[in-house]
Parts: structure tokens; C-alpha cells; sequence
């Protein structure tokens, strides 16, 4: 009697909560999927943990693996291949009959079957290591609740609801737009669509001289496009050390590159075909017109957070959008931290990934270790750049007393047998202690080698201890140990 | 090692005296000398000996005094010409502090009875770091910026890993000067990781380079390896409006909340708003059947205990609406778990004769319940209506059945933007009550 009254209510209350999804529960939560996340997720898993990766991509891997790093080093590696054919076939004692040229289908898929390579071969991983894998986009509810709403390629078409003691936020960065202009990735495109042109345009416009559009700008341009660049500020290269940057500048002008440093773009539309792109100097408002068939905007990336609620919990963002963390990655709630571009620090997927990996050992034992002095930097132009530790400008900034070594490609066995001696190893170390502040290697193989430095770095060595160290003849490595050698003392081959 | 440590020391009497020597101001000025460190953890020592007395030149490599560490005797020596102007702290003295002057020294053609004597620092001249043994006034001028206001910030010396393997460096620097192994552990700080000694660190203790360089680079390197995290300057707390599904109801969240943080924020202010509210309302009900009036108060109490719970539980909007969205909502809630009010009820039966009652004539009864301490969800019973329930009782109503009167009291806290809502429509389920 009157408790039916008071049953009607509570079968209302069981409805709601249907309403309300599955749950599954977790000890950890990693949202993302990219270098950051599927790594912290295989870190917390083989720590012991419950762990669980929800990705809305569809695939994993992030920006990185997908739309990032590996595919344009596809494009970048076999570009550089077909020039090498074309141009310097011959000199080396190698005839082609016939034709050289691009199929850019085929050249678009073997970029897409190595980068499908590598998405599915982290959910193997994830399947060894027993993460959990949701294909889904994940919001929060409360600190400890995350709902997953399964996106369309996914096998499980139910929300979800993921209950969960820790979370990490590992959602990544997306390409910053440039007021004004609407990228529709088919004649003005970002980092993305650059990746997929359907052809090699004629020309190409790329606004930004940063790592991403002196990549791109190296592919097309050795596929035959006139590149040119527009950059705001007065040098190419972002962080790069001035002088690296300055070399760049020269070797990739010599590839046919046109650099347009100190201009503003003002404007860019589209016109059918073409592009129309207006900018003007920096310094004297002078302006200048410039039509290209493909325009590419790389102006750097933001923090990217769509759909997470993140504010509705409250989460702090800086300015920038950032999310702020503490020397822990932890954000205003100890069980969620937060790591990689979202956050603060370079957007690099390497470091990235140290930050999952510590973040998961942070979790499980109060203790992780990543090295801010020691993040390498490589873009994959040829001859590739590489760096890392302090540029010759920050320690005159810091009033630091250095001195320099350098070696050159030229006087390297290897590069020279190679025919491809453009370059130079410099090492900057401490005026006093001779320990090694920086690396700064324009060159051959200069990503690889980079490796060498950052080791010396992290051990506190000293230029003498790297000159030391025997290294293989004939390798390109040798060219580092010599210029540690010119650093504290003098070189042997130069 | 005895060797390299007055080496060290020279060194620094060679800065004194040849700066004074280019400047052209200083050069009636006797420079002090200061007590040297002879090893970098070194911050006391005594004078043996003073091998010169005042007036009395000396030539570069002569023995100027003798000093004693707590582990052996050293001789210092100068390394440029120069002549004895005055000795402050006189032989046999022990436990001097290193960096306090000991003496004046002056250049060999000086006439020291025209000589004037900077004032003495009373204390010894503060060293440049806190774990820098600096010896080497001289130094600081050659020290960066930087590392004078940072070098206060993080001790960069460590004593050395007794495992490590050596760095190339390292070991042919030990060699070279003839130091074992368990000595270099033993007396040469490390800055590197984990106590790494690292070549600097070496050169430093031979006296080949300052202290002050090794950890004024060390704590240079140190200070990048963390993320710059200072200086953040936070975003407006502005509700991701892309996601929202609710737009009217988010905005009326978030001036609430906005209010909310603004009250936290400048508790000044703001005329600090009520903490808590009082609702209250009667309803009058009747009932058909003859329960107890203990039966009638179960009943009421598990349905009032229900609908707490479910003011609480259920969404605040219309759920039909497109724009529902469960998680939307509970995200916008904060504290889910915490109860937005309190609530009490007082139970009455009504007389068929007795006056109506109406829900101010209860004020004060109201007022009394009002100021009840618990936080919890309360069952009041008053016991003067048992008295008349109880006479009621043995006269059982008619066929029209028994009027009651429901009086609620709920006491809002107004901590949370939704409690005022979500009390009313506790307020107004319970009045839905009908049997």
C-alpha cells in the first residue's frame, strides 16, 4: 500500500542507473593511445597493474605513428632514395636505363603499409602485456569514472563505464590553425594532409621553418616541387643552436629551397587551384604576393583535450592550454597524472615517452626519472640535424663559459667513402670542467649519432671521456669522438 | 696531493696580486690574504707558522706559512713576488674559519708604512657558496651570475659512489698525480649522478680549476632537469562548451560555480553568503485506512528517506532532452556523495474539529527543529502529539479517514550551486506524497 508509493521511486532510481552503462574497473586508465600513452599503459601493466588504453583514433600509435613521425619519415627516406638514383647514380658508377621516376600511389603506400605495420603491432603488444584496449572516446565523470563511448570501427558497441583508481592523461597535441586561414587539406594543409597529397604539387608554399615544414618541404622538394618557405621570425630551425640552423639554411637552399625569413603571412586563400598568399616583412610592413598550388601551414601544435571534460572536473589548464602538473605529473588530483604534449615540456613522442614510463613508475613506487637537459632533437632533412643538451646561445644567455669542438664530415672516412661529407659534429662543453653542456651534429646520420651524446650527457662526461672511448673505423662515429677530441685538446684526422 | 693544494692556494695569491698590480686604484691598498681551504670540505684550520715577518720580501715559490688541517701540516706557498705588509692572525692560532683574513700582503716595492689596510671583514668573507670551499676570492669575480643566485638553492656535491667505474678522465688524472683509488673516493666530492666523480671534479680537488666552477656548473645542469613548472599562469576556469550537451543548463552551472569559486577566492570581499538555509513546508494528507500512527511514521520515514535519496541521485534536467547527458552531468556536480541538506519532518494528526493548520502557525516549532546539530538525516518526533495520536487511537475516524499534517524542515547547505534545487524538488516529491 504505501509502499508501493515509495518502490515506484526506486525502480526509478534502478532505471537511471541502467541508463548508466556497464562498468568495468581498472587500476589504471591511460587515455591515448600515442607514443605516451600506449607506453605508459605497457609500463603500468608490466608494473602490475589492471591497466586499460582508450584511443578514439581507431588505431594506435598517436599523431606520431599515424599522421606524425613515422609516415613522413617514410616520405622523407624513399624521397631522398629517388634522389639519390636521380642525381647522384651515376657518379657513384651506376647506370639507369630508362626512367626514374615517382609512382606517388605506390610511394603514398608504402608509407601506409609501414605505418599499419606499426599500429597493429602495438596491440599485439598491448595483448602480451595484457593492457586492456578500448577503441572509444574517453571523458571523465568523476576522478575515478570514465565513460567510453565506443567509436564506430569498434567490436564493443556499448558505453562503458570505466571505474579506475589512477588515471593518466596522455591525449596529445593537434596542428595550431593560423587565424585566417581555413585549412581544408586538400590545397591548404596541415602536417596531415601534407602526408597524403594525391600529387606533387609544382609548387609549395609552407608557412613555418620549423622541423615540420623543413621536412615536408625537403620531400616535395627532392619529388620536384618548388618549395617556399615563410617564416616570422629571422631564423629557421626554432631551437635549434644558431649556427646549425644557419647551415641548415645553407645546404637546404642548395637543394633548391627558397627561404623567406622575417614575414608575416597576412592572408591565404584559395582560388580553385591555387593558393594566393599574402605577407608582408617584419620590419619594413613591406608587402609581397606569392601563388603556390599547395600550401602548407606549419606553425607548431597545441594541447589537445576535446571531449575529455577535463575542465568539468576541474582540471587546471594554463593559458596555453596546457594541463598543469607538479614535478610528478600528477594534476590537482594525486590519482590523475598527466603526461606528454598536453602537458608542459617539448612535444616530442620521445619524451613523451619517458614521461609515461615515469608516470607509471611514480604510481607504483613514488619514483621516475626523466631528464629535461636530455631530450634529443633530430629533424630528418638530409643531412639530417640532430641535437641535444644546451645551443651555444643558451649558455652565452646563462653566462656560461664554454668552449667548442668541432669536426667536420668532410675529414670523416666513412662520409667522405659515402660521397656525403656535408656537415659537422660540435660539441660544446664547460670552460673549466671540459663536461659536456651540448651536441649539435649537422650531418650524415646525425639522429643515430645523437644517441652517443645523450649517453655522455646523462653520465656527466666529460669531452676527454667520450675522446677516449674507441669507436669503430670506418664510421661516421668517429667524427663525434673527434670533435670531443677538438673540444679539450686537438683532433687527430683534422 | 699535499703539492696541489698549496698549488691551489698560490694560484689564488697569484689573482690578488696581479689584479693589484693593474689596478691602478688599489695599488696603495695592502691585499688581504685570506685562510686558505686545503681541501674542498676543509672550513677550519690553524696557523703552524708564519715564515716571513712583516717587511720582509718574499719571491714566487717561497713558503709563506704553515698551515694545519685536521689530517697534516701544509705548507702554502707564494707563487708571485711580493712583500709581507702585516700578519692579523698570529702563529699557533687554531680553528680559524677559512676566508677569514690572516694577513695583508703587499707588492715588493711598496713601503708598507704608506700602506692603507681595508678594513677587515669581521667575519670570514663569505664564501660564494654554502658548500664551496672557495679560498679564492679572486674567483668570485670570474663566477656567473647565475650560479651566485642559484648556488644557495641545492648542494651539487656528493660524496663519491664507492662502486663506480671510473670515467677515462678520472682515472688517468688520479693516475697522473699519483692518488689511489680509495683516496679519490674517500676525499674528492662528486657532482655527478649518483656520485659519479667526474673530471671537473678531480681538476677541482687538484687545485687545477676552482671549486667554484664544478658546482656552479653542476648546479647549472641540475637546474635543467626538471620542467620549468614556475610562473604558470592559469587559464578562466570556462566550461568546455564544444562538449556540452546542455548549453542552458551549463551556463546556469557555471555562474553558480563561478560564484562558488569567486566566494573562495575573495572571502573578503564578498558579504560571506549564508552557509546554510532553512525551507520549510506543511502538507496536509489523508489517509483512508487505520494504520498506527508507528505503522503511518514508518511508511512516511522510508518515503522521505527515499526521496532524499533520490533528490540527490536523480538529474536535475529534463532527461527526454536531446541534450541529456548523464556523465555531462554528474561531471558538472562536484562532490557528488556529500548531502545537499538536511532535512526534518514532525508527523501531526489533525483533529476533524480542530482548526486548520496552516504552515505558519508551526513557526516556532519549525524554528526549535531548525537548530537540531546533526547533519544527518533526522526523524524528529515530538512527543506532545503522541499524546494526542494516542487519544486518537482509541477513537478511530470515521469512514472519511484520518487527516495528518507532514511539517518539513530541511536546512540547505548552501556549499553546493545545486542544493537549493535539488531540496526543492526534495520539497516537492514529498508533497506528491497521497495515499
Amino acid at each position: 500500500m504505501f509502499r508501493s508509493t515509495t518502490s515506484k521511486y526506486s525502480s526509478n532510481l534502478i532505471q537511471i542507473q541502467k541508463q548508466f552503462l556497464s562498468t568495468k574497473t581498472h587500476d589504471v586508465v591511460v587515455i591515448g593511445g600515442g607514443p605516451g600513452g600506449y607506453v605508459a599503459a605497457i609500463k603500468a601493466a608490466q608494473l602490475g597493474y589492471n591497466t586499460a588504453c582508450v584511443e578514439k583514433r581507431g588505431r594506435l600509435g598517436g599523431t606520431c605513428l599515424n599522421v606524425g613521425c613515422i609516415p613522413s619519415k617514410s616520405l622523407l627516406n624513399n624521397s631522398h632514395l629517388y634522389q639519390e638514383i636521380k642525381e647522384s647514380a651515376a657518379k657513384r658508377g651506376i647506370d639507369i636505363k630508362g626512367d626514374v621516376s615517382v609512382n606517388v600511389q605506390n610511394f603514398q603506400k608504402a608509407k601506409d603499409d609501414s605505418v599499419k605495420q606499426l599500429t597493429s603491432g602495438i596491440e599485439m603488444l598491448f595483448k602480451k602485456n595484457k593492457v586492456t584496449y578500448y577503441k572509444g572516446t574517453a571523458s571523465f565523470k568523476d576522478q575515478n569514472t570514465i565513460k567510453v563511448v565506443p567509436i564506430e570501427s569498434a567490436a564493443e558497441k556499448e558505453e562503458l563505464e570505466l571505474k579506475t583508481e589512477k588515471v593518466i592523461i596522455a591525449t596529445g597535441s593537434e596542428v595550431t590553425p593560423f587565424p585566417g586561414i581555413e585549412i581544408d587539406e586538400e590545397r591548404i594543409v596541415s602536417s596531415t594532409g601534407a602526408l597524403s597529397l594525391k600529387e606533387i604539387p609544382k609548387r609549395l608554399a609552407i608557412i613555418g621553418g620549423g622541423i615540420i615544414g623543413l621536412e615536408m618541404g625537403s620531400v616535395y622538394s627532392r619529388l620536384g616541387s618548388k618549395v617556399t618557405i615563410l617564416e616570422f621570425a629571422p631564423a629557421i630551425g626554432a631551437s635549434m643552436d644558431g649556427e646549425i640552423a644557419k647551415t641548415t639554411q645553407k645546404f637546404l637552399k642548395k637543394q633548391g629551397f627558397d627561404f623567406k625569413l622575417g614575414q608575416k603571412v597576412v592572408s591565404a586563400k584559395r582560388n580553385n587551384d591555387v593558393v594566393d598568399i599574402e605577407y608582408e616583412d617584419v620590419k619594413t610592413g613591406k608587402k609581397e604576393s606569392l601563388q603556390s598550388d599547395v600550401l602548407l601551414v606549419a606553425i607548431g601544435r597545441r594541447p589537445y583535450m576535446q571531449g575529455l571534460n577535463a575542465e568539468a572536473i576541474g582540471l587546471e589548464v594554463d593559458k596555453r592550454g596546457r594541463v598543469v602538473i607538479d614535478d610528478q605529473f600528477n594534476t590537482k588530483y594525486p590519482n590523475i597524472k598527466c603526461i606528454g604534449d598536453v602537458t608542459f615540456g617539448p612535444m616530442l613522442a620521445h619524451k613523451a615517452e619517458e614521461e609515461g614510463i615515469a608516470a607509471a613508475e611514480f604510481f607504483k613506487n613514488g619514483h621516475g626519472h626523466v631528464n629535461y637537459n636530455n631530450i634529443p632533437s633530430v629533424m630528418y632533412s638530409h643531412p639530417e640535424v640532430a641535437w641535444v643538451g644546451k645551443t651555444e646561445e643558451q649558455l652565452k644567455a646563462e653566462n656560461i663559459e664554454y668552449k667548442i669542438g668541432k669536426f667536420p664530415f668532410i675529414a670523416n672516412s666513412r662520409a667522405k667513402t659515402n660521397m656525403d661529407s656535408e656537415g659537422f659534429v660540435k660539441i660544446l662543453i664547460d670552460a673549466k670542467t671540459e663536461r659536456i653542456l651540448g651536441a649539435h651534429i649537422i650531418g650524415p646520420n646525425a639522429g643515430e649519432m645523437i644517441a652517443e651524446a645523450g649517453l655522455a650527457l646523462e653520465y656527466g662526461a666529460s669531452a676527454e671521456d667520450v675522446a677516449r672511448v674507441c669507436h669503430a673505423h670506418p664510421t661516421l662515429s668517429e667524427a663525434f669522438k673527434e670533435a670531443n677530441l677538438a673540444a679539450f685538446s686537438k683532433p687527430i684526422n683534422f | 696531493m699535499l703539492r696541489s693544494s698549496v698549488l691551489r692556494v698560490s694560484r689564488g695569491a697569484t689573482t690578488i696580486i696581479s689584479r693589484n698590480i693593474h689596478t691602478s686604484r688599489f695599488l696603495l691598498d695592502a691585499q688581504p690574504f685570506l685562510m686558505p681551504a686545503m681541501s674542498p670540505t676543509m672550513e677550519k684550520g690553524g696557523i703552524v707558522s708564519w715564515k716571513f715577518k712583516p717587511g720582509e720580501t718574499f719571491s714566487a715559490g717561497d713558503v709563506l706559512l704553515e698551515v694545519e688541517t685536521d689530517k697534516a701540516q701544509i705548507d702554502v706557498e707564494a707563487q708571485d713576488d711580493g712583500k709581507m705588509a702585516k700578519i692579523v692572525v698570529e702563529e699557533g692560532k687554531s680553528n680559524v674559519d677559512v676566508g677569514t683574513v690572516i694577513a695583508y700582503l703587499a707588492e715588493p716595492e711598496d713601503d708598507i708604512s704608506s700602506l692603507t689596510f681595508p678594513d677587515a671583514p669581521a667575519a670570514p668573507i663569505k664564501k660564494a657558496s654554502s658548500d664551496a670551499a672557495s679560498n679564492a676570492p679572486a674567483s668570485a669575480d670570474a663566477t656567473p651570475k647565475v650560479s651566485q643566485e642559484k648556488n644557495t638553492n641545492e648542494n651539487v656535491l656528493q660524496d663519491a659512489n664507492k662502486d663506480q667505474t671510473f670515467f677515462p678522465s678520472v682515472e688517468i688524472l688520479l693516475h697522473e698525480n699519483g692518488i689511489s683509488r680509495e683516496t679519490a673516493l674517500q676525499s674528492i666530492k662528486a657532482t655527478g649522478a649518483n656520485g659519479k666523480l667526474l673530471k671537473g671534479d678531480v681538476l677541482a680537488y687538484l687545485g687545477k680549476i676552482p671549486q667554484e666552477s664544478v658546482t656552479s656548473i653542476a648546479q647549472f645542469i641540475k637546474s635543467g632537469e626538471k620542467l620549468d613548472l614556475s610562473n604558470i599562469q592559469l587559464k578562466d576556469t570556462k566550461p568546455d562548451t564544444t562538449s556540452s550537451a546542455a548549453p542552458a543548463k551549463d551556463s546556469k552551472e557555471e555562474t553558480a560555480s563561478k560564484a562558488e569559486v569567486e566566494s573562495k577566492e575573495n572571502p573578503v570581499e564578498k558579504k560571506a553568503p549564508p552557509k546554510f538555509i532553512d525551507l520549510e513546508e506543511t502538507f496536509s494528507f489523508i489517509v483512508t485506512e487505520n494504520p498506527t500512527f508507528e505503522e503511518l511514521d514508518n511508511v512516511i520515514h522510508s518515503f522521505i528517506y527515499k526521496n532524499f535519496a533520490l533528490a540527490h541521485s536523480d538529474p536535475l534536467v529534463n532527461t527526454n532532452s536531446v541534450l541529456y547527458d548523464p556523465l555531462f552531468e554528474s561531471l558538472l556536480t562536484s562532490e557528488p556523495n556529500q548531502p545537499r541538506f538536511t532535512s526534518t519532518y514532525t508527523l501531526l494528526p489533525v483533529k476533524t474539529s480542530a482548526p486548520k493548520l496552516n504552515r505558519y502557525s508551526k513557526r516556532d516549532l519549525f524554528d526549535e527543529l531548525s537548530t537540531s546539530p546533526s547533519n544527518k538525516f533526522i526523524l524528529n518526533k515530538k512527543s506532545s502529539t503522541l499524546d494526542e495520536i494516542d487519544l486518537l487511537d482509541e477513537q478511530p475516524v470515521k469512514e472519511k479517514g484520518q487527516k495528518y499534517l507532514l511539517s518539513l524542515n530541511v536546512k540547505v547547505d548552501m556549499k553546493y550551486a545545486d542544493s537549493v534545487e535539488r531540496a526543492n524538488r526534495f520539497i516537492e516529491r514529498v508533497g506528491k506524497l497521497n495515499f
